[in-house]
Order: C-alpha cells, then sequence, then structure tokens
C-alpha cells in the first residue's frame, strides 16, 4: 500500500512539475555582439558595412554612438584599416550607423573584418574579392524558329553571381498616336548563365519575357496597350565573392530572414562579402523583337 | 396549475395499425420550453415507453398499440401532469402541457438530485448547461455570462483575461463552432474575458459539445457551442436593469400577442473605459456592448415560428505601449439574423426544424475609421433538420447549404497578401439514427456527405459514433469520428497581445481535418455528489497556422502543422441543501509538428514540434456557493500552470544583401532573434474572485445588490510578456465591484 501511494505521489508531482513555473526567463544566454551586412567593392573607393547591435530589446536606432570598432585586416599583408561611423537616417526616418572606409581593394585579396565591443567581445568575417569580368552581347541566332534568345556573353571566374538584372526600357501604347506609357520592367536571371569555356553564357528569353511585359501593361492600364516598343535593355550582372551563395537556391526574404540561414558573421549574423557590378545596355535586333512579339512598327530589320 | 391542450388527427398507411402522441411541454409561469421533462406512457402492467424533451420541449411518443394509457409527465421543481388516454387505431395525438413551478427551490440553492444539466453531467463530450449554472459564478457584473462559466471547464484554456480567444480541447478558437438559434458566431468573446454575446439573461439552455459532435455541426474541428435563447414571457411583462462597473444591462421581455407571441430584447454596454478604469490601477482601453433581440411565435399547436438577431461591438488596445512602440486598436462586430421553424406535420411522423440565417464577422486593426488592415467573414447558411421517433430509434436526418465569404484586407506590414476574396460553397445531406440497442445501451451512428461545388475537393463522407451505457448510478459515454473544416482563423501566436484575426480559406486542395476519440465516466454515488471522468485524443492534421518568421510583425503565410492533443478531465458536483460546489481538474497536453518548408534550413529538422501557446498542462477550478444569513456567497479559485511563449536572443536589424548595394540608402528591417518556438514556459496563474449578493424582493419587482472582488489576494498574472520591451502585461489585480439590478415582472 505504501509503495503504491508512493508512486502515485511521485506521479502527481512529477505531472505537477511539468506544468508549473513561477518565474519568466524570456531572454536566452547569447554573447554575439553585432550582426553585420557589408561590401567591398573593387570597383569604389569607399566600402561601407551597416552595423546592429544585437540588443536585450527592440527600439528605435539611435544616433548616439555604438559601442564598436570596426577595422579591416588585409591578411596578405597584415595591413589594417579603421572603419569610420557615420549616420544615416532612412527615409522612414529611423537611423542606422553604416561604418564606412576609403581603401582600394584589389581582385584576389582577402580581407578580415572586426567589430570589436569595449569589452573585447567581437564579431568577424573574412571575404576575398572577387575577379573582374567583363560583358560582350552577342549576336543572336534570328534564324532559330519559334525562338527570340539574346545571347550575352560574361568573360571570366566569377565565383558568384548572386544577382542578374535585365530591365527592359519600354513604352506602350493603346494605339498609334495615343500617350505613351513609359515602363522599365526588371527581371531576375540569377542561376541562368551557364559555365563555358572563358565564361557563361546568359540567353536572354525575350519571347518568354514578353508575355510576361503584356500581362503586366494589359493589368496596369485601363486601356489594353496592344503596341509595346522595347527602347532598350540593361543587363546589370553582380559578381560575389564564393560565399555569396543563397542556401535555397534563391535570395527570397521570407526564408532567409531567419538568423544564420544565411550568413559568414562568426559570433554576429549578417553577411560580409565583396563584390562588384558590371552593365551592359543594347537594343536586340529588329528581327529578334519581331519574333518575341514586341512592336518594331516601320523599322526594318537593318534598322539596329 | 398544470394543464394540456389535447388535438387528434388521424394516420394512414403503415402508421395506421398504431398511435402517437407529440406535443410540447412549456412553463405555465411565461411559456418557456422546458427541455429535459420525463414523459412516460404507462399501460396497466407498468410502463411502456418513456422519453425526455428536447430543448424546445418537445416529446413524441410512436408505435402505441391502440388502447388505454396513463401519460404522466414530471420534472424537477414542477407539478407533475398526468392524464389518462384512450388511443385508437391510426389515431395521431398533439398534446401540448403546461407546467408550473412548485417554487420548492427557490428556498435552496440546489436540491435536485435529477438534473440533465450541472457541472458534472457530461456526457460523451457533451455537457448541458443552463442560466442558473452561468449565474452562481462570481463575476464583476451582477449577471452571469457563458463565457465566465466556459472558462472553469477543464479543456477550455484562454490565454488571460482579455483578449477574447478561447481554445478548446487542443484546437484553435476559430475551430469552435458557436450558435445562437442556429445562427453562426464567428467571434462571440468580447475584448474583456468575462464577457460573452450571451448574458445569461437571454440563454435558455447551452450545449457545450467539446468533442465527439454530430452531423447538424459538421465544418469546425474542435467543439460546439450550442446557445438556445429564451423565448420571451408570452403571459406578462418582465425585465432588468443592472448596473455595474464594468458592464450595464438591460433587458425586456414580454407578449405581443397574449399567449401567442412573445419578444425578448438584450442591451448591454461597457463601462470599463469610463467607471472601472478609475479605481483600477490598470489602463483598460476597452469598449464593448452587445444586443440580442427575438420574436417567437406560436402559429398553431404544432407549429412555432422565431426570429432572432445578435450584434456584438468590441474595440480595444492589448499590450503595453512604450516609446519605440506605438499598439494599434483592434477591433470586430459580429451581426448575425436567424429565422427558426419548427413543426409537427400532421400527416408526417416527425419533427421538423427548418433554419435560415446570415452571419457576418468584421475584424479590423488600426483607426477604426481607416483600419490598417482588415478582414471579412459572411454568409447565408440553410438547413432542414429532421427526427422521427420508432419504438427503440430515433432517427435525425436533414440537410444544410452553406456560403462563406471572406474579404481581406490585409495592407501594411503583411507580406504576401495584401487583398483577397473567397467563397466556399457546401451542401451537406447526413443521416443520424440513435438506437436504444438494450435497456440503457444507447449508440448514435453519424453519416455526414458534403459537396462543394466548383473546388477541387469536390466531396467527402465522415462518419461518427457515440455510445452510452447507463445502469443505475453508473453511465459509461464513448465517441469518436472525423470531422473537417474549410474557413479558418488566423493569428500570430507569438504575440499574445496580438489577437487580430484574419479569417481565410483553407488552400483548395486540403482542409483541415480532426479525429476525434473519447471515454468517459460519471457515477453519483449520493444523491448529492457526481463525478466524472472523461479521457479524450484528438489527432488533427492540415492546421493551417502562421509561418514562423523572425519579422516582429504578423505574417498571412500559411504553414502546414499537424496537431495532438489528450486529456483527462475530472469534475466533482456536489449538491447539498445549502452548499453547491464543483472542483474541475484537467490534465491535457497539446503538440504542434509544423511542415514548413523552411524548417530543415532554419531549425535543422523537415518537421519541428512544439507545444502551441495555449497548451496548458493543469487547470484546476474550485467553485462555490452558499448561503449565509440571506446572502448568497459565491467564491471560484481557478488555477492555471504556465502556457508556452517564445523567448528570445535579442533584436538586430535584417538586410537582404541579394546584390551589391549602397549599404548608406539601402532599406531594412528590425528583427527579432527567437529560440526554437514555444520553448519557454510562463509562470502559474491563479486567481480568487467572490462575491456577495442579496435579494430583496417584493410583488412586483426584485432588487439584488451584489458587492465583491475580482483577484481577491491581488495575485500578480502575467497575461503576456512583451518580448520586445520586456514589459510585463499584466492581468486584472484586485479589482473591487459594486453593481446592482432592479427585475420587475
Amino acid at each position: 500500500m505504501m509503495r503504491q501511494t508512493s508512486i502515485l505521489l511521485c506521479t502527481v508531482v512529477f505531472l505537477w512539475n511539468t506544468g508549473c513555473r513561477e518565474t519568466v526567463d524570456s531572454r536566452l544566454e547569447f554573447e554575439a555582439p553585432f550582426s553585420v551586412y557589408g561590401i567591398i567593392n573593387p570597383k569604389s573607393n569607399v566600402h561601407a558595412a551597416r552595423i546592429f547591435e544585437i540588443k536585450s530589446n527592440i527600439m528605435l536606432v539611435h544616433p548616439d554612438p555604438i559601442d564598436a570598432v570596426v577595422t579591416t585586416t588585409l591578411l596578405d599583408t597584415g595591413e589594417k584599416q579603421a572603419w569610420r561611423d557615420s549616420v544615416v537616417q532612412l527615409d522612414d526616418g529611423d537611423y542606422r550607423h553604416v561604418y564606412w572606409a576609403e581603401f582600394l581593394a584589389r581582385p584576389g585579396e582577402t580581407y578580415r573584418l572586426n567589430v570589436v565591443r569595449s569589452d573585447g567581445v567581437q564579431s568577424s568575417a573574412v571575404t576575398t574579392v572577387p575577379p573582374p569580368v567583363e560583358l560582350e552581347v552577342l549576336e543572336p541566332d534570328v534564324l532559330k524558329p519559334n525562338q527570340a534568345l539574346m545571347p550575352l556573353f560574361i568573360h571570366g571566374a566569377p565565383p558568384t553571381m548572386p544577382r542578374i538584372d535585365v530591365e527592359y526600357i519600354l513604352v506602350g501604347f493603346a494605339e498609334e498616336g495615343s500617350v505613351p506609357i513609359f515602363k522599365p520592367l526588371l527581371f531576375n536571371y540569377a542561376g541562368k548563365p551557364q559555365q563555358q569555356p572563358g565564361g557563361y553564357l546568359l540567353e536572354i528569353d525575350l519571347r518568354e519575357d514578353y508575355s510576361e511585359i503584356y500581362r503586366v501593361f494589359d493589368s496596369d492600364n485601363d486601356v489594353s496597350t496592344d503596341i509595346i516598343d522595347l527602347r532598350h535593355m540593361n543587363v546589370t550582372v553582380h559578381v560575389g565573392d564564393q560565399n555569396w551563395v543563397s542556401p535555397i537556391g534563391v535570395f527570397d526574404e521570407n526564408f532567409l530572414v531567419e538568423p544564420g540561414s544565411f550568413s559568414n558573421v562568426d559570433n554576429g549574423f549578417g553577411f560580409f562579402g565583396s563584390g562588384y557590378i558590371e552593365s551592359v545596355s543594347f537594343r536586340p535586333p529588329v528581327e529578334l523583337l519581331r519574333w518575341a512579339g514586341f512592336y518594331v512598327g516601320g523599322e526594318n530589320d537593318s534598322g539596329r | 396549475m398544470t394543464l394540456g391542450t389535447l388535438a387528434v388527427t388521424s394516420t394512414t398507411g403503415a402508421e395506421a395499425q398504431t398511435a402517437s402522441i407529440r406535443g410540447f411541454v412549456t412553463d405555465t409561469e411565461d411559456g418557456e420550453a422546458l427541455a429535459g421533462v420525463n414523459v412516460v406512457l404507462e399501460s396497466n402492467t407498468g410502463i411502456l415507453r418513456g422519453g425526455s424533451t428536447s430543448s424546445d420541449g418537445i416529446y413524441n411518443l410512436t408505435r402505441i398499440a391502440p388502447g388505454t394509457y396513463v401519460l404522466r409527465v414530471s420534472f424537477v421543481g414542477y407539478t407533475s401532469f398526468s392524464d389518462t388516454l384512450a388511443f385508437r387505431s391510426g389515431q395521431r395525438l398533439t398534446l401540448n402541457i403546461e407546467l408550473a413551478a412548485t417554487g420548492a427551490e427557490l428556498e435552496e440553492i440546489v436540491v435536485e438530485a435529477e438534473t440533465e444539466t450541472g457541472a458534472a453531467r457530461v456526457t460523451a463530450g457533451l455537457q448541458t448547461i443552463t442560466p442558473k449554472d452561468m449565474d452562481l459564478l462570481p463575476t464583476p457584473d451582477i449577471s452571469g455570462d457563458l463565457a465566465s462559466f466556459l472558462t472553469t471547464l477543464p479543456g477550455v484554456v484562454s490565454l488571460g483575461d482579455r483578449g477574447g480567444q478561447l481554445f478548446i480541447r487542443g484546437g484553435e478558437p476559430s475551430h469552435n463552432m458557436v450558435l445562437v438559434d442556429g445562427m453562426y458566431v464567428y467571434q462571440p468573446y468580447h475584448i474583456l474575458g468575462f464577457y460573452s454575446a450571451f448574458p445569461s439573461d437571454i440563454i435558455h439552455q447551452a450545449d457545450i459539445h467539446t468533442a465527439g459532435y454530430g452531423a447538424p455541426f459538421t465544418g469546425r474541428i474542435a467543439s460546439v457551442i450550442d446557445v438556445k435563447s429564451r423565448n420571451g414571457n408570452k403571459h406578462g411583462y418582465a425585465g432588468a436593469l443592472a448596473v455595474a462597473p464594468f458592464v450595464s444591462a438591460a433587458q425586456f421581455e414580454g407578449p405581443l400577442i397574449r399567449d401567442r407571441v412573445s419578444f425578448m430584447g438584450s442591451v448591454r454596454q461597457s463601462l470599463v473605459k469610463t467607471v472601472a478604469q478609475q479605481y483600477v490601477q490598470q489602463d483598460m482601453p476597452y469598449t464593448f456592448g452587445d444586443a440580442f433581440a427575438k420574436v417567437h411565435a406560436i402559429i398553431s399547436p404544432t407549429s412555432q415560428l422565431s426570429v432572432s438577431g445578435l450584434y456584438t461591438h468590441d474595440r480595444g488596445t492589448i499590450g503595453l505601449e512604450s516609446e519605440d512602440r506605438i499598439l494599434e486598436e483592434v477591433g470586430w462586430k459580429n451581426a448575425a439574423l436567424g429565422l427558426r421553424y419548427v413543426v409537427l406535420p400532421r400527416a408526417l411522423p416527425f419533427v421538423i426544424e427548418i433554419l435560415l440565417s446570415y452571419s457576418r464577422l468584421e475584424t479590423q486593426q488600426g483607426p477604426s475609421d481607416e483600419p490598417v488592415r482588415w478582414s471579412k467573414i459572411q454568409g447565408f447558411q440553410y438547413a432542414a433538420n429532421m427526427t422521427s421517433f420508432y419504438e427503440r430509434t430515433q432517427w435525425k436526418w436533414g440537410l444544410y447549404w452553406r456560403a462563406p465569404e471572406i474579404t481581406a484586407h490585409l495592407g501594411g506590414l503583411f507580406q504576401d497578401l495584401d487583398f483577397g476574396f473567397s467563397r466556399r460553397h457546401k451542401a451537406g445531406l447526413y443521416l443520424e439514427p440513435d438506437f436504444y440497442i438494450t435497456s440503457g445501451l444507447k449508440a448514435r451512428v453519424t453519416l455526414v456527405g458534403e459537396l462543394f461545388p466548383g473546388q477541387e475537393d469536390r466531396g467527402r463522407i465522415e462518419s461518427r459514433f457515440r455510445l452510452i451505457w447507463q445502469r443505475g448510478e453508473h453511465e459509461v459515454s464513448a465517441g469518436a469520428g472525423l470531422y473537417h473544416q474549410e474557413v479558418f482563423g488566423l493569428n500570430d501566436r507569438r504575440d499574445a497581445t496580438n489577437v487580430f484575426t484574419s479569417w481565410r480559406s483553407a488552400p483548395t486542395e486540403k482542409l483541415s481535418e480532426a479525429i476525434h476519440a473519447l471515454a468517459g465516466y460519471r457515477v453519483s454515488p449520493f444523491p448529492w455528489l457526481e463525478v466524472s471522468l472523461e479521457g479524450y485524443y484528438k489527432k488533427i492534421s492540415e492546421l493551417f497556422i502562421a509561418e514562423w518568421t523572425s519579422y516582429p510583425r504578423f505574417t498571412s503565410r500559411l504553414q502546414r502543422a499537424d496537431g495532438k492533443a489528450g486529456g483527462l478531465d475530472l469534475r466533482t458536483e456536489v449538491r447539498l441543501p445549502y452548499f453547491y460546489g464543483y472542483v474541475n481538474y484537467g490534465l491535457s497536453s497539446v503538440r504542434y509538428t509544423s511542415k514548413q518548408l523552411s524548417n530543415e534550413l532554419w531549425f535543422g529538422t523537415e518537421r519541428l514540434h512544439f507545444r502551441p501557446p495555449h497548451d496548458r498542462r493543469h487547470q484546476l477550478n474550485l467553485v462555490g456557493t452558499t448561503r449565509l444569513n440571506g446572502f448568497d456567497v459565491s467564491a471560484r479559485w481557478n488555477f492555471g500552470s504556465g502556457r508556452p511563449y517564445n523567448q528570445v536572443y535579442g533584436f538586430d536589424g535584417f538586410l537582404l544583401l541579394d546584390g551589391v548595394m549602397d549599404l548608406f540608402n539601402a532599406p531594412d528591417e528590425q528583427r527579432v532573434i527567437y529560440g526554437r518556438p514555444f520553448r519557454g514556459i510562463l509562470p502559474t496563474y491563479h486567481r480568487l474572485d467572490v462575491t456577495v449578493e442579496r435579494e430583496f424582493e417584493s410583488k412586483l419587482f426584485t432588487l439584488t445588490a451584489q458587492i465583491g472582488a475580482i483577484n481577491v489576494y491581488d495575485r500578480r498574472n502575467l497575461f503576456a510578456l512583451d518580448l520586445f520591451t520586456t514589459e510585463h502585461n499584466w492581468q486584472l489585480p484586485i479589482v473591487p465591484t459594486a453593481g446592482l439590478r432592479f427585475d420587475f415582472r
């Protein structure tokens, strides 16, 4: 009987303890001091990093200085560079601390960023500056039936290309002579280039993009836009270091917002990389535009 | 005085060899239907057949062999009725009976041993309560309310004394179906947790199904609260006015056509902001109120018609405002209008109930004149329910059509949905026979078929069953069933102070489903004691919950989850001449498993298991009421173990570096660095409420005075922890209350 009573008592005490607390501990132990979002750009003399203190409660960022000393060290030579704080005010009125430094970074150099708090706790990240690339607009094969592919060659060996923007500068008309509607539209071609000897081939599918362009013009305007003229195109290739890779293949903020899901910062969060932008503007040949569905009016095939 | 009104018709065909009798049983004083009345037909050799009246007061005894019988009608607290009736072959008698109250219970709180209601009277997940049960509880208002009673039930979890959200046996608030006179009420609870749209003054009875419910309630996966309102006094005018620091109320009823048509209306308005807040050391920026009206008509001795309307409004700010955090108001409004027609057809041997109703709920966040986001669910519902009675079976069958429309404008910070509209039509048909297998053993089998026109999931068939075995003081019951739900409310459960609910349709290819299983035992070892024990298990699949995100804001992105809820409810009710009380204990466990695509990336596992914030492991409610020197003293002690909440590592900013950008100007977002979901446990919760009442009676009126206190020993109970500021958001401190109620008749 005593044994059963003891078991019963223990069971009750166990069950009770599984659900009952008297204290509330909302903060988990966490030592990391900073989140860092920074880029070393070999095509610019000024390099910047937005620094957030990891705080115990959510507050608007105030313009007062933060407890951080930011430096970069060129690991190849040991040369150290101090970064300066600048307080910027965003469009929403909130303040941010953007640290910056002026120096020339060269392809192949490796830098370590250190963000150090006064108690010595620090966040750090390492990046290697990517090599240069060159963009070349190639002649399209206008004889390929049912296709309108505009080729572009990226010469060089970019470690990553996190973003490739293809921008169409367009003018739409409901009918000839009506009020023109100017509209730039951006398409994301990240992940599309195919590796080839000496670089990457990017084929812009004008025909596929046109159907989306037509849909956007059609849905945005009260009057059906039957005439869509492509004035020119801008292609912008973002070249990044080898760390600049989304773990899910695409840069979706709803996935990557989770701290640590896309980060190369030790003892902290965020991403510190190096990269630059190459861009080129052009207008595809008329026959290709016609194939894609764009308005070419009275232009003849040699009117490029 | 006890009266019977007799009408006679004849039948033909198969029924012609036997006779039948049916009718309505009502209260002589006000004409209200009496539910649970025993109706027994005796022959010379003893009891031939018996049954009890439905919530409409309907009884129906069929297949009676020609002959002479004594009909005995009895109900606790009422004088019995008996009459000798001679039945001829093929005869169908309609006998409406009025019973008069004996007044015996007026001097005592509750003395009945035979009762259909009560704190421990739970059978296969169903508990029926009456206004008396609600009025016993101490509340800041002098009148009772359904919400206060519900929070005493084991397995019913509220997140605190505000917010208007009740979780029943593991489900989300929108998984509960709440009906009044057949009308849907989508958000029935007021922003202050003591109150719902249902003051006890308007309630005739409420059936609370916490699991295993039948076919007419298809469409919700957690529970059903089916409220039947009073019809209003058909014989004389009566009413009440009540004033209290939290809520003031007025109620009025009477005949429009004496003995035939009655009306009943009730209006309540909160005074929290203007009165109670003046002496409570806490901001209470809440405004709410409700209005209910009903007209009930006896069309003929065999048919009744009622029209009911309900309106509620709520507005307030929950949470703590700080220098860096501006809180947005939340508000919601319910409106419902319904028609109900009950008829005992002369030519057909069943009871027909026709329901037609329209319900609407508008929820919004932000300023009332220009809300940042809002959602609206509205729609018509039609139903025809038939019940027929045979010697050893009772058959229910029916059909229904529902067409809820959802419109949502989720501007501002919502991630993926700005504006949306959806309509989910469905038509259903059901069959639900009750078999009286042997003496004391009853089984119910339910079959429901539903069609969803124009949707990917075109239809489904669901089955359920209940089994009840009763012998002497023992009752054993069991139930199981499959349920589904097409529309649901979405909340940001990371933040208890964010009670804005956006209604959404389930993605078309999948509906939320639940399998219920329960088993219970009830015993009355003594006339004054009743004990019940009920265990339950629910498996929920395709549960759509808000996607986990580190943005400090609500998201309308959905993630799929499965859930499991299990528990044990123990209820003990004591009914002594000068003391009534009960103890309810609930042990429960709720687990969700989310299947969000990002789980692998974020947590290193495809399936994330967690305890949702309504997983309260232990709940204990002690309620007692007694009469001392003419004063009614009521007390309630409520205990709940801590609920899960999110812990955080800290806060930073997030900038999506998806390319080379200008870091001096690029926009970013504030971010919460959460720990794994719901790993923290809030402190335990307990509170004692006490009220003392005294009635002063005269022939024409009753004046009731009440004083009391909520949270008598001033326990600091946490409502929510503001993770953004670490501020504690406390529930009500000690709150003295006083009220006056004037009832006239």
